[in-house]
């Protein structure tokens, strides 16, 4: 219990202090470990996971699935992992990659909601995960065609390639990160997100995507 | 652009924000995982009630989060609690500084440790409030919240909080921990005037992310500084002195700590839209050392302002003395 003897404003008011925004960046490699390692005697401190990292990961999530079910998704991915903090190798500093893992896992639960999204935004160019926070002149990529493009070629994507290519590319994971949050070897991470963007880029074809704004309000 | 940059572009359609649901869910997760683990409970008593009472300032909501914990945490190693505030006028004007002046002395003549030494810490502690209301039937407004179960806990840490150690499963697990805004080592820079070190602990403890205003800042690092070091007994009894200098603070000559000992404490209540916190350190009355704090944050919901909602925390120190090393008991 001495850990608890330390100043938890301190540290509740670091947390607080990128609550919400998801940056509370600094420091983070070298404290996460600490911080699970004292959530096993001392359970509320898990909560400064939540704070630090929670918004990332809805992101994340609210982008494959949706902000309906994200919300699920999120408060599950975080009772998961408090659930198996103490299982969680210490040796480890960053738990970003932990977290991303269990909430892709359980991203694929829903799986078809994911590709419903997809195909979707592939057919309307309205995008369901920007919906509740943007208007459809904010929402310049998804209503763009190659936006439509890129939604019909994720669906499509094979789900292991999905999920190696969106953690890289949604998770800001590096490819040594994914292979932890998938639990495979790098080079399979590499192999994955490789073939992923091979198929998004033939998928694109000869579309410009930097040519948004000019398609941007068809709809 | 790739399709990678297409990719991030469109991420950044969608905001990096946690949804209230999604927190909420989580931290009745947290207490219904935790089952009969009060701590669990109390991180989602806490903020479940933050989260329903909309009115109050995000720095209540800090205060819950961190404040409240400080409260909890800090009072292992507490050299002293002292409590801010501003509640009921002060039985006597000189009150806090009598107290102040015999617990500084008493502080001032405790032992010199060396930052490396290591503390044993066992103490009482239970919350006040799981967030839940603890209705009662036939009486509106309802007052109060359901009490947790006391808890009994022991730890050890080096003087200079940078080596912690407890037992989990019954193996000494040793680590570190997160820095304060005021090193060990920085102590001896503090002012020397007591008014001076109130101003430069609100101004050092991060106010206004502690919450409250400059007082509550300043008891709170005060308390912090008392509770997470084992201090050098001259900057203990200049923290003692400086207690009496916090606006607001009153003595409580008959105050009783968790483990129902009763005694003379610093008391301070910060009062805040719409409710307010009431902080309380309890001391030994014969030997003026800390024995005991108690932090409250009263409020109202906002559905109901009739409502009347309590929740914080009481500390009892039960043992607090220098070992050889981590895991040895007194």
């Amino acid at each position: 219990m001495a850990s608890e003897s330390r100043p938890a404003a301190v540290t509740a008011a670091s947390a607080a202090s990128g609550n919400g925004t998801g940056s509370a960046a600094g420091g983070r490699d070298s404290c996460d470990a600490d911080v699970i390692r004292r959530s096993r005697h001392d359970p509320e401190h898990f909560a400064v996971l939540f704070r630090k990292y929670a918004p990332e990961i809805q992101r994340y999530v609210t982008r494959r699935i949706g902000a309906a079910e994200a919300e699920d998704v999120v408060a599950e991915t975080f009772l998961a992992a408090f659930g198996q903090r103490e299982s969680y190798d210490l040796a480890h500093p960053d738990a970003r990659p932990w977290l991303y893992g269990i909430a892709t896992n359980l991203t694929g639960r829903r799986r078809r909601t994911e590709i419903r999204m997809y195909r979707a935004l592939a057919r309307t160019g309205r995008d369901p995960a920007t919906e509740p926070f943007t208007d459809r002149v904010d929402a310049a990529v998804s209503a763009a065609h190659a936006g439509k493009r890129l939604a019909a070629a994720l669906a499509k994507l094979p789900a292991v390639y999905r999920d190696a290519l969106l953690l890289v590319a949604w998770g800001d994971l590096s490819y040594e990160q994914a292979a932890v949050a998938l639990g495979v070897p790098v080079g399979t991470v590499r192999s994955r997100v490789h073939r992923a963007r091979g198929k998004l880029r033939r998928a694109l074809g000869g579309i410009d995507p930097s040519a948004l704004h000019q398609e941007h309000g068809h709809e | 652009m790739n399709e990678m940059e297409l990719l991030i572009r469109l991420r950044a359609e969608v905001p990096p924000v946690v949804s209230a649901r999604a927190e909420e869910r989580f931290l009745a997760g947290v207490r219904a995982t935790g089952g009969g683990r009060a701590r669990a409970r109390r991180v989602t008593a806490l903020a479940r009630t933050a989260a329903r009472m909309r009115d109050i300032p995000v720095r209540w909501r800090l205060a819950i989060a961190g404040g409240l914990t400080l409260a909890l945490t800090a009072g292992l190693l507490g050299g002293a609690t002292i409590s801010l505030g501003g509640g009921k006028p002060p039985a006597s004007a000189n009150a806090a500084e009598l107290l102040a002046s015999r617990a500084a002395a008493a502080a001032a003549a405790g032992p010199a440790v060396s930052p490396g030494q290591w503390i044993y810490r066992q103490r009482l502690d239970r919350m006040l409030g799981h967030g839940m209301l603890c209705l009662r039937p036939g009486r509106h407004p309802v007052s109060g919240t359901c009490p947790s179960g006391i808890q009994k806990s022991e730890g050890w840490s080096t003087a200079d909080g940078t080596r912690n150690a407890w037992f989990y499963s019954g193996k000494l697990i040793t680590g570190g921990g997160p820095p304060a805004p005021i090193r060990y080592a920085d102590l001896g820079r503090l002012p020397r005037d007591p008014v001076a070190i109130v101003a430069d602990i609100a101004r050092k403890w991060a106010y206004p992310k502690t919450g409250g205003g400059p007082a509550s800042a300043a008891f709170q690092g005060i308390f912090a500084l008392l509770g997470y070091y084992a201090l050098p007994p001259a900057v203990a009894a200049e923290l003692y002195r400086a207690l009496a200098d916090i606006p607001g603070v009153t003595v409580n000559p008959h105050a009783t700590d968790l483990a129902g000992r009763h005694g003379p404490a610093f008391t301070l209540t910060v009062k805040d839209r719409p409710g307010y916190d009431v902080f309380e350190l309890i001391l030994n009355p014969h030997t003026y050392a800390l024995m005991g704090f108690t932090e409250a944050v009263h409020g109202v919901t906002t559905r109901d302002r009739h409502v009347h909602l309590v929740f914080g925390s009481e500390v009892a120190i039960v043992r607090q003395m220098p070992v050889s090393g981590p895991g040895q008991r007194p």
